[in-house]
């Protein structure tokens, strides 16, 4: 591998997909970068499972392209490199765990057998047992299992806390980040739970309506916005202060007298018109995320109607 | 075992374990039920009289051959059912789930993740899954044959065009395994629901095999048997009557009956009418038992077929990943 | 050895958190010089963040040289930040218990004696604690 920072693990150009009910994902660009951990956000709907399934092959796009490390998502090199945790985490029911850890093995040139199972052993699961027989938390374990064993460059987990108690939501995530430590893995990770990203991600993809709205480092992203509440301007009316000309209003309300914005600035200072009785803060992730699901899609984003 | 062909192997090593059991259970008792027939044969010094008026008839103890078809026939009609019905049983439960629950559990995105192709998933379990066909199918048919082929053709016994040996036994019976196999898995990747898939892939073999018993003779035509002047009609012996029959004339035509000399009241005997209207000689259209091969290789070209159909149909869905 | 505890309402960066703790186990003794900090990979284990988020607060400490990463070997305390005028029987200790006494016979609340003690800490070191989300009004921001 190369420098895993400076390269792309993921990168989509002008993909789309269509399926009978319409556009799924749209023209969409991006590059995410490798050694990162990047939250996959949108609304169901969006397009995020549609986009993991383009990611490895399981589905092909219809326009456009997707590369992972470089390489089409069917061919060998790709698929030797990703692991993906679908939504349902499908499992063989009637394999034992150690028939599961086999399949992996059988089925992966470069297999690690012996971190497969320790995640196993560390859940006290017994190799002998049943997969059908176990708990959503341990068949989380055993799909993180697989998925590590195969020794991934790029790890997709859809939904992967979903369906888990609060107690297995962290002991699951813990286990994602110690592996994501010691080996240097690019995860992407869709999560409707906001708040769960913000400690674990750095990097931001948000699909709406199947297409990109809102990419890049999350500490960036947060630096280059502005939470603005105040007083609402009585005399304009978005009730937001004149002079903002530099920022763009990403999402406004008006409750009462009191109007909050979030504002991309990007960096630029958004004007002398600001007084004091106006308070600005640095959004935390969560409601920058929060603000562009909400927000209608602005000026050139598609708007139409998602699979 | 190793790599996809253990995966294989291991999701349906149930299903091999007992077909291999239940074939072996029925070897076991068609053996034991040959053994009693021949020993049956050979006490009784029954000859194998094919058809009704073969020349080993002559010597026919009539009373012990209908006891030796009547002990026989009905069992071998049960292991012909089995036989005919296989294709049925090998699309339902084997084929229609092969890749169906693959799809509805959303397994196969877990084993389409791993480090092989697609081709290669599907190719080992498809190949797995049809050598087992064709080996179940193979000692099935065999089975029937073998314990068949001392009473074959034989008076009110079982002859080679009833379905119950025609159907299960023979190329075709083998071919008809592999058509149910490729058409369960068929259904089971558009339907990708099991159950659904189950009930269409029951539907269409049967209906398939509906549609080749309806016109399982139309492919080929049969031979005129004649016979001179009102010398008796030629015995048909094994072979299968179209049940057309009727007169020649001087120049060669043929008549059928219904139009040449109708039955009823006041109308001329047949001694006259043939008379009055220049026959010369009979005839009857029969399909002789040699036919069973060349309708078998029809049938065989007619399932290999749409089995390939089938298998190109599934190749190009899988290849254009359009399962989700 | 330490445990990390991640407060997510706090509005504090999760790297600050980590860093202050460590600061705060320096000072109470609980880190002593020559322990290891727990590695990245232990860290994350139990409270699923980001593993990039304990490299950075341990680099913020590393800058304030209070702990020093040996190849191979993992992240060690270079020196404590325990005092011994900070200790439970020191002198500076017990004057101070003497003085929040004497504001409370003189019945000021609890807070009005952290509100003074704030003023004072602030008076002498003026420089705040950094605060990811702490409000700012426009005039500072621009």
């Amino acid at each position: 591998m190369t420098d895993p920072i400076a390269s792309t693990a993921l990168r989509a150009t002008r993909l789309g997909r269509r399926f009978r009910s319409g556009w799924a994902l749209r023209d969409c660009d991006f590059d995410l970068p490798a050694g990162r951990i990047t939250a996959l956000v949108g609304p169901n709907g969006a397009g995020k499972s549609t986009l993991f399934h383009l990611a490895t092959g399981l589905l092909r796009p219809t326009t456009g392209e997707i590369s992972v490390f470089g390489a089409d998502p069917v061919t060998a090199e790709a698929r030797d490199r990703t692991a993906f945790l679908a939504q349902d985490k499908p499992l063989y029911p009637r394999f034992t765990v150690d028939e599961t850890l086999r399949f992996g093995r059988e089925l992966n040139r470069d297999w690690d057998q012996a971190t497969a199972e320790r995640i196993v052993r560390a859940g006290n699961i017994s190799l002998d047992a049943r997969v059908g027989t176990l708990s959503p938390g341990q068949c989380t374990r055993i799909s993180l299992a697989l998925a590590f064993g195969k020794r991934p460059g790029l790890l997709l987990l859809d939904e992967p806390l979903a369906d888990l108690d609060p107690l297995v939501r962290i002991e699951a995530m813990g286990l994602v980040m110690a592996e994501v430590a010691e080996r240097g893995i690019t995860v992407v990770l869709s999560s409707h739970v906001l708040s769960e990203l913000e400690n674990v991600c750095d990097h931001v993809l948000l699909l709406k309506h199947g297409g990109v709205r809102l990419q890049g480092d999350a500490q960036q992203l947060c630096d280059d916005h502005l939470l603005l509440t105040g007083r609402a301007d009585g005399s304009r009316e978005n009730g937001l202060p004149p002079g903002l000309d530099g920022a763009t209003v990403v999402e406004s309300t008006v409750t009462g007298r009191q109007v909050t914005a979030l504002l991309r600035t990007d960096g630029h200072p958004v004007g002398a018109s600001a007084d004091d009785r106006w308070v600005t803060e640095i959004p935390s992730l969560e409601d920058l995320l929060l603000a562009y699901l909400r927000s209608a899609p602005a000026g050139t984003a598609t708007t139409e109607a998602a699979a | 075992m190793k790599g996809a062909l253990w995966l294989a192997w291991r999701q349906q090593r149930t299903l091999i374990l007992v077909g291999a059991v239940v074939l072996v259970a029925c070897a076991a008792w068609v053996a034991f039920q040959r053994a009693d027939m021949t020993a049956f044969i050979s006490d009784h010094r029954i000859p194998h009289c094919a058809g009704w008026d073969a020349d080993e008839c002559s010597g026919l103890d009539i009373e012990q051959a209908q006891r030796l078809l009547d002990d026989n026939v009905g069992a071998l009609r049960a292991l012909g059912t089995l036989s005919a019905a296989l294709p049925v049983l090998i699309g339902v439960f084997w084929g229609a789930p092969l890749l169906g629950r693959e799809l509805e559990s959303g397994t196969w995105k877990l084993a389409l993740t791993q480090g092989v192709s697609i081709r290669r998933w599907f190719a080992t379990r498809f190949t797995l899954a049809a050598v087992c066909a064709v080996v179940g199918s193979t000692v099935l048919a065999a089975l029937v044959a073998w314990w068949w082929s001392p009473i074959s053709n034989m008076l009110n016994g079982l002859y080679w065009h009833d379905g119950y040996i025609f159907n299960a036994t023979g190329p075709a019976a083998i071919a008809c395994a592999l058509f149910g196999l490729a058409a369960g898995t068929a259904a089971g990747l558009l339907l990708r629901r099991t159950l659904a898939a189950m009930g269409a892939v029951l539907a269409f073999v049967v209906g398939v095999r509906i549609l080749l018993n309806t016109f399982r003779s139309d492919w080929i035509s049969p031979i005129a048997l004649t016979s001179r002047g009102s010398a008796p009609r030629p015995y048909i012996g094994t072979g299968w009557s179209t049940g057309e029959f009727g007169f020649i004339d001087a120049t060669g035509h043929k008549d059928a009956i219904a139009d040449a000399c109708p039955w009823g009241p006041g109308l001329p005997d047949l001694k006259t009418c043939m008379a009055q209207k220049g026959y010369v000689g009979r005839y009857q259209k029969v399909y002789p038992s040699s036919d069973f091969w060349v309708l078998q290789w029809i049938e065989t070209a007619v399932f290999l077929g749409l089995a390939a159909a089938l298998i190109a149909l599934i190749c190009v869905v899988l290849r254009r990943r359009a399962v989700l | 050895m330490i445990v990390f505890r991640i407060d997510r309402r706090s509005g504090v960066a999760t790297y600050l958190q980590l860093a202050h703790q460590v600061r705060q186990a320096l000072r109470l003794g609980v880190l002593e010089s020559g322990d290891r900090l727990p590695t990245a990979r232990e860290v994350v284990a139990a409270t699923a963040i980001n593993p990039n988020t304990v490299l950075r607060a341990y680099r913020e400490l590393e800058r304030e040289g209070l702990v020093e990463p040996r190849p191979g070997q993992g992240t060690f305390v270079r020196r404590s930040l325990s005092r011994p005028a900070a200790a439970a029987d020191s002198p500076l200790r017990a004057e101070f218990t003497d003085w929040v006494a004497r504001a409370r016979d003189a019945g000021l609340e609890r807070e009005d004696i952290a509100a003074l003690t704030d003023a004072a800490l602030d008076e002498r070191f003026p420089a705040p604690p950094p605060s990811h989300r702490s409000p700012q009004s426009m005039e500072e921001d621009t």
